[in-house]
């Protein structure tokens, strides 16, 4: 971190001595920048890798710094006290602003207030960054500059004979370091490890336009989407996602590769979704960062993805989505997961590798659905689309776990319901039984199964064997399942109490009529943090035990480390949308206030 | 007392409980101590010292934080919370600890066959509340321990279908030693301890389930049932030359002379298994503190990490130590077999040594470590170093040349440097 202040004050001293030596011609200055006042990717290569621009960085520090919903997240110390060395930075600060005589996030937004551009790509196979300033105005950029000189002469004396070096290009200031290139024009201060590149990021020089990042197809059609859309404080970035996994292999680095094949895994596409687990096989991705007065956006775009696995892509709407909302509501998902064409297509959806385990556990499965085949008999009859429900559930008479996860419901849309529903049902009391022989082999207690009727409704439950009073019972005992079908839905649900509040919310909602809906299909998932926030706060003196052994510190000192993300969670809701288009996904993930996401399900109702 | 046990168990002079004295009394005992722990022991003296150790082992005890163990259902943690305790964290006495673990390493059961937190667990806090007791009342609670019974299959011993695992292990392992007993003891024994099972966590004894007939053990003839078979086993010659030959190479040295654990056992005998009154004459007799018995047991993985944090205070989160000690070959809650573990010798192996030399870097790197030499000076880091680490101080030569490697170095990299160098020096491999 030393080492991090100390280059940077070096460069900001350097650049400094650029603005001084330059007041006398900054109108000239001035006069050459506006000439190349285009917008900041018009000043990128187009074999830019990765690209990072924000149009108004200091209010984006400032809004994600003071946001509401991260404030129960701050450090005592501020955020600044989280950083590596944070009494020097601390200290380093307080001299500027003694210098400056205002806040340093004034001088900030003094060099950075017209955005701040980053690329990243390779130059005859070396790395090549850069960085790219754009000051509130040549005036307020130079005297920001000053003061940092001034900083840096007063901490490090011996920089003096550095700052003599300056090369002019034009109406460029350079100097030239080990291994970078630190440049100034007008309003404008940059740094690279490319001469070439930092020049045309300055607007010195320019490339022509097919060689312009804008020129750039995956670009335009991504990055372009969403830029210009952000309202309050943002960022956007753009990734050239396929050309820099080939240049991360070329590096040794296989970490990005594997992303790619998640696609042709099937136990990523069961887990995460078509959407997810194709993201590394897109050609870009662009993402946007959008601070809001109340809410924090994030939106990416995966683009171009290809036709790998392209089958398991939603191409409608669900047939029927419920709106299923309770008081005790966790979460809730729509999710996209089609089984029946992951195991008719494996052999060109799965990975070679991955096919032997992945038939071989489907001839497994085989065997619990007394003749039938899962691949050709049962999943055909099932809608991909799939609904999730999480719930904090009360309190029963049997031993309740010693720390109480909230319960989970899956809801399968079935369209023989008749012929199928019954399958499934022997099928779950199969796969308990065959478990309770393999627990029996192995000296472990079985689980109780039982089939339960209550006037019309009839439904099987396995659990664990009541423990005596007293007796305090694992994470397990929040496994207590209960399934069964309802109507044309077959629900499997972790605790029996929430399969019993199903039935009648199914009952009481029309599933075989379908929603019409225009827009594309699209997965969702919506989390409420105050329901969290309460389960946490019920067992803090268990989870904070654990913390402590873990991380160090006593239990109320992991305790204390809990407590902000309990209530960070308290007041958030977290909304995730994935849209699904012919070539492309757009995702939007947004953390609103708790309170809003509950009026606007109030309201919905 | 006789005239033998005075001679072969007599107390070490007032005068010769120096510092180094000292600091072999609270390593072999609370695994290690601070410079300014050893001086507060010297300053009391020998037999108050021991006094105090035994009186804080006899203290109640709160270790309720296993409920939260057992809701959590982490093997891992629970490793990490026991270690914890071994090290003296929340002001547990380290004695009643360290005797905990000797019952755990002598009853070796394994969650690895269990499989149920909760029953390890609650074999730990017999253990922990039974530490002092006498030696049938401990061996009684383990022969109907939850977690025994599944472990050595008691839970399947029937009348007419004996399972002669337990009654086999507690002649062998737990009480007496091979040669001490016969093969049809053995099988009578397993009929004395049938009827035995576990329910809701609980073991308790189905009458239609056990053999009421007479049984023949140790040629005595009688209808044996687990205590009478306890009273049995417990009374043989054997059976306190066992317990005292394991309290000999736990506290003075791995190959203890036959003579004096003859002699402790007779304590033990004459004391009638009061372990209390035993330690304190053991802890204070001049054979505890002779020469040879002077770092002469290579520390276990536990008591290496228990005496670091001692000594350094700090240190990596338990969890992280749980972990290494783990790696390191002690396996808390899961002894690698009915025997538990060899110890000695068997804790240094190639991979092992290699754990041992990690865990000590991590130690040296670890946030906490500089808080210990906060007031010393550059220069003294060395003796600062070896003084708090190794009293015994290393051999000249080794820290010369250590002292020499330090020249180019700043004061953290200095000091990181010679914790770890002496963490994973062969002396502080000894106790």
């Amino acid at each position: 971190m030393q080492t991090l202040i100390l280059t940077l004050l070096l460069a900001l001293s350097l650049l400094s001595q650029g603005a001084e030596v330059s007041q006398g011609a900054e109108v000239s200055q001035g006069a050459e920048v506006s000439q190349g006042a285009e917008a900041p990717a018009e000043r990128f290569a187009i074999d830019t890798l990765a690209y990072v621009q924000a149009d108004n960085g200091h209010e984006l520090l400032a809004a994600l710094s003071g946001h509401p919903l991260l404030e129960p997240l701050r450090p005592d110390g501020g955020w600044l006290s989280q950083v590596e060395n944070a009494d020097e930075l601390e200290s380093v600060l307080a001299q500027l602003e003694e210098l400056a005589g205002r806040p340093a996030m004034s001088l900030l937004e003094d060099l950075s207030g017209g955005g701040v551009a980053f690329g990243f790509g390779l130059r005859r196979l070396k790395p090549a960054v850069t960085l790219v300033l754009e000051g509130a105005s040549p005036e307020r950029s130079a005297t920001a500059l000053q003061l940092l000189v001034d900083l840096g002469l007063e901490l490090k004396p011996e920089l003096k004979h550095v700052l003599a070096a300056v090369e002019q290009r034009g109406d460029v200031r350079l100097w030239k370091l080990d291994q970078a290139v630190i440049g100034q024009l007008g309003s404008r201060v940059g740094v690279s490890t490319n001469e070439r590149s930092l020049l045309v990021a300055l607007g010195a020089e320019r490339e022509p336009e097919r060689r312009r990042l804008s020129a750039n197809e995956a670009f335009s059609s991504a990055f372009a989407q969403l830029h210009g859309t952000t309202d309050g404080a943002g960022a956007h970035a753009w990734i050239a996602l396929e050309k820099l996994v080939i240049a991360s292999q070329l590096g040794g680095d296989s970490d990005l590769a594997e992303l790619a094949l998640l696609v042709s895994d099937p136990g990523a596409q069961g887990l995460l979704g078509p959407g997810i687990s194709s993201i590394g096989i897109a050609r870009s991705l662009a993402f946007e960062l959008e601070v809001g007065a109340d809410d924090i956006d994030l939106g990416v775009i995966a683009e171009s993805l290809a036709d790998t696995a392209a089958s398991l892509r939603p191409t409608r709407a669900p047939v029927a989505q419920l709106d299923l909302t309770a008081s005790g509501q966790v979460a809730h998902a729509l999710l996209y997961r089609d089984y029946a064409t992951l195991t008719d297509r494996r052999a060109e959806l799965i990975a070679p590798e991955s096919l032997p385990p992945f038939s071989a556990q489907l001839a497994e499965l085989d065997t619990l659905f007394g003749g039938l085949r899962l691949a050709e008999d049962v999943l055909p009859d099932l809608d991909p689309w799939i609904e999730v429900v999480s719930r904090r559930i009360a309190k029963d008479a049997h031993t309740p776990p010693g720390i109480q996860l909230p319960a989970i419901a899956v809801l399968l849309h079935v369209q023989d319901a008749e012929h199928h529903g019954p399958t499934l049902e022997s099928a779950l009391q199969n796969i308990v039984a065959l478990s309770n022989v393999d627990r029996a082999q192995n000296g472990l207690r079985p689980m109780l199964m039982r089939l339960q009727r209550e006037g019309d409704r009839s439904w099987s439950t396995a659990r664990w064997a009541d423990l005596p009073e007293g007796e305090v019972a694992g994470l397990e005992y929040n496994f207590a399942p209960a399934w069964a079908q309802v109507g044309n839905r077959f629900v499997v649900a972790t605790h029996e109490s929430l399969l019993i509040d199903l039935f009648d919310e199914l009952h009481a909602t029309d599933t075989d009529v379908p929603k019409a809906s225009s827009a594309p299909p699209a997965e969702r998932l919506s989390v409420r943090g105050p329901v969290l926030a309460e389960l946490l706060r019920n067992q803090l003196e268990r989870l904070a035990l654990a913390a402590a052994l873990s991380s160090g510190g006593d239990s109320a000192e992991a305790a204390g480390r809990i407590e902000p993300f309990v209530n960070f969670a308290q007041g958030a809701a977290l909304e995730v949308v994935i849209e699904y288009g012919s070539t492309d996904l757009r995702a939007g993930l947004s953390l609103v206030p708790a309170d809003r996401k509950a009026a606007l399900q109030e309201a919905g109702r | 007392m006789s005239a033998r046990l005075d001679e072969l168990l007599s107390p070490l002079a007032s005068d010769a409980f120096d510092a180094s004295a000292a600091e072999h009394l609270l390593t072999r005992v609370e695994f290690g101590a601070t410079p300014e722990r050893v001086a507060e022991a010297c300053e009391a003296g020998l037999k108050p010292t021991v006094a105090g150790l035994l009186e804080g082992a006899a203290a109640p005890f709160d270790d309720s934080a296993q409920t939260d163990l057992i809701a959590l259902g982490r093997l891992d943690l629970a490793q990490a919370w026991w270690l914890g305790r071994l090290a003296g964290e929340g002001g547990c006495s380290v004695l009643r600890e360290r005797l905990t673990l000797i019952w755990h390493g002598l009853f070796a059961t394994s969650q690895a066959k269990v499989q149920d937190l909760a029953l390890m667990l609650r074999q730990n806090s017999t253990q922990r509340e039974l530490a002092l007791a006498p030696f049938p009342q401990l061996v009684r609670a383990m022969l109907v321990d939850p977690s025994m019974l599944v472990w050595l299959d008691g839970d399947q011993n029937r009348v007419g279908r004996p399972n002669e695992n337990l009654a086999r292990e507690l002649f062998e392992l737990f009480a007496l030693g091979i040669g001490n007993y016969t093969e049809r003891d053995v099988l009578e024994a397993a009929r004395a301890l049938s009827g035995w099972t576990v329910s809701g966590r609980a073991a308790r004894c189905r009458e239609r389930w056990f053999d009421g007939a007479p049984k023949t053990i140790f040629d005595e003839t009688r209808n044996f049932d687990v205590d009478a078979l306890v009273d049995a086993t417990t009374s043989q010659p054997a059976c306190a030359r066992f317990v005292a030959g394991r309290l000999a190479r736990e506290f003075v040295h791995p190959n203890p002379e036959t003579d004096r654990v003859e002699a402790l056992a007779d304590l033990l005998r004459a004391t009638e298994w009061d372990l209390g009154r035993c330690l304190s004459q053991l802890l204070r007799s001049e054979w505890f503190f002779a020469e040879s018995n002077l770092r002469a047991r290579i520390a276990s993985p536990v008591e290496w990490s228990s005496r670091a944090r001692r000594q350094l205070g700090g240190g990596p989160a338990r969890l992280a130590r749980a972990q290494a000690a783990s790696r390191m070959g002690q396996d808390l809650f899961q002894p690698p077999s009915v025997k538990g573990w060899d110890g000695h010798r068997a804790w240094i192996g190639a991979a092992t040594w290699i754990e041992r030399e990690r865990a000590a870097l991590r130690w040296a790197r670890d946030p906490s470590t500089p808080a210990a030499f906060a007031d010393v000076e550059r220069a003294d880091l060395p003796a600062a170093v070896f003084a708090r680490l190794l009293p015994e101080r290393p051999r000249p030569e080794w820290a010369a040349a250590l002292e020499r490697d330090l020249d180019a170095l700043s004061r953290d990299e200095a000091l990181r440097t010679l914790v770890a160098a002496t963490l994973c020096s062969p002396e502080y491999q000894l106790v």
